[in-house]
């Protein structure tokens, strides 16, 4: 049911008149499914965290669908939202240093198993996942969201550009830059040699 | 064969088309320039390798599993904050007018400078008011001489009889006012100080002679000065 209203209001500007106009309730669903997995990503990049990158992502939506109104259209909704998503994360990472300051939290993470894979795809995954995040944050800031943005979010330049205010020039350079040190990290780590042998 | 693209374009399409990002024409151009650049090659040939295995991973379900619920939990709080605001609203929609309603009310009341309290202040000196515009008959002939027409003036002039008061033309009545407020003043015995204080004269109770006489004492020797 869901899926066939999201084909109805596929675009951005049709959800966005849905919700100014008509059933917003309907519209802010379309909305935030459209575009959580982009913001979670983002704040997941950001902050390191999955249970952060949840509040973030739901801050980023309310935050969006308080203001998505008065949105007026002059950078795409991503941009929009990218921007957003950067200034709560900021805004969470400055909470998490004073708090740390007086608790002295190490920022160890604990993570619970989703209950809608099996054990052992979670740990394949969990494994997998936490191997490429470290790879990842081997890169420079900069090369890494470029990378991730094009990557995982699959953005044209054109948006990465407006989003991290460099050049599409820079850009490509910073992705091959990025891919080619992940391939030399990738293939030189043990996790990728032992990768399918268990 | 000459190359179409420099190394440094090849080198920024290359992750596009390792991971098939590129459109059918911008592959072909790619093909025919990376086999004149053998360093190239190789990188290509590492990424694909490297990035096959990682390719076999379903971020995309993985971020799936991860977002499922968060529409559902923000249109929760979504709901919440509105119910708040909603509230917060209804009760500064009620507080603020009360508030304005009480603070206006306080200035009239209160204010001497209020609208309420000149409107009473102005009424109470409208009783005091007490118009010296009374000339007995008789002696208007013997105020004005014949420079004014006495029969012309007393056909003019409207006899009250209930309160003895009479209305001259506005041309007399004027100089007359202004004759008697300009001479008249009467030292009170009852003032704490030796000055002088004007006091409005009511003239309904003096009778003629007393009205002569006190144009006598404002030395009213020519009236056709008038």
């Amino acid at each position: 049911m869901m899926y066939s209203m999201a084909l109805a209001l596929n675009t951005d500007q049709e959800i966005i008149n849905e919700y100014c106009s008509g059933d917003s309730n309907r519209a802010a669903t379309l909305f935030v499914r459209k575009h959580q997995k982009f913001v979670y990503s983002v704040a997941l990049r950001y902050l390191r965290s999955h249970d952060d990158a949840d509040d973030a992502a739901q801050e980023v939506f309310i935050r969006a669908l308080k203001n998505l109104r008065s949105f007026r259209g002059e950078s795409s909704v991503q941009t929009w939202l990218y921007r957003i998503t950067i200034n709560i994360c900021s805004s969470i990472v400055r909470k998490r240093k004073f708090i740390s300051f007086f608790t002295r939290d190490d920022g160890s993470e604990i993570e619970l198993i989703s209950d809608t894979i099996s054990p052992q795809q979670h740990f394949e995954n969990k494994d997998f996942e936490k191997h490429f995040e470290q790879m990842l944050l081997q890169l420079p800031e900069k090369q890494r969201e470029t990378f991730a943005l094009r990557y995982f979010d699959e953005l044209t330049y054109e948006e990465i550009s407006l989003m991290l205010g460099t050049s599409v020039g820079g850009l490509k350079a910073n992705y091959f830059q990025a891919v080619q040190k992940l391939a030399k990290l990738l293939k030189n780590s043990e996790f990728m040699k032992n990768w399918g042998k268990a | 064969m000459t190359p179409i693209l420099t190394h440094k374009q090849v080198e920024e399409m290359l992750p596009d088309y390792a991971f098939g990002r590129l459109n059918a024409e911008d592959s072909i151009e790619f093909e025919r320039s990376i086999s004149v650049y053998p360093d190239l090659s190789q990188e290509l040939q590492d990424i694909h390798s490297v990035f096959s295995k990682v390719e076999q991973m379903d971020f995309n379900s993985i971020l799936e599993n991860r977002t499922r619920n968060i529409s559902v939990r923000v249109r929760e709080r979504l709901a919440v904050n509105n119910t708040r605001n909603n509230t917060i609203f209804k009760t500064f929609r009620l507080i603020i007018p009360t508030l304005g309603l009480a603070a206006m009310a306080l200035f009239f009341f209160t204010s001497e400078n209020s609208p309420f309290n000149s409107i009473r202040s102005k009424s109470l000196s409208t009783t005091n008011i007490r118009p010296i515009q009374v000339v007995s008959t008789s002696d208007v002939a013997s105020i004005f001489s014949d420079d004014i027409n006495e029969g012309a003036l007393l056909a003019e002039s409207r006899v009250h009889q209930n309160n003895s008061v009479i209305a001259f033309p506005s041309q007399v009545s004027t100089t007359l006012d202004e004759l008697i407020a300009d001479n008249l003043s009467i030292s009170t015995d009852d003032s704490d100080n030796d000055n002088t204080t004007q006091k409005d004269i009511n003239l309904d109770n003096l009778n003629d002679s007393e009205i002569q006489n006190l144009l006598n004492e404002l030395n009213y020797e020519n009236p056709s000065n008038l």
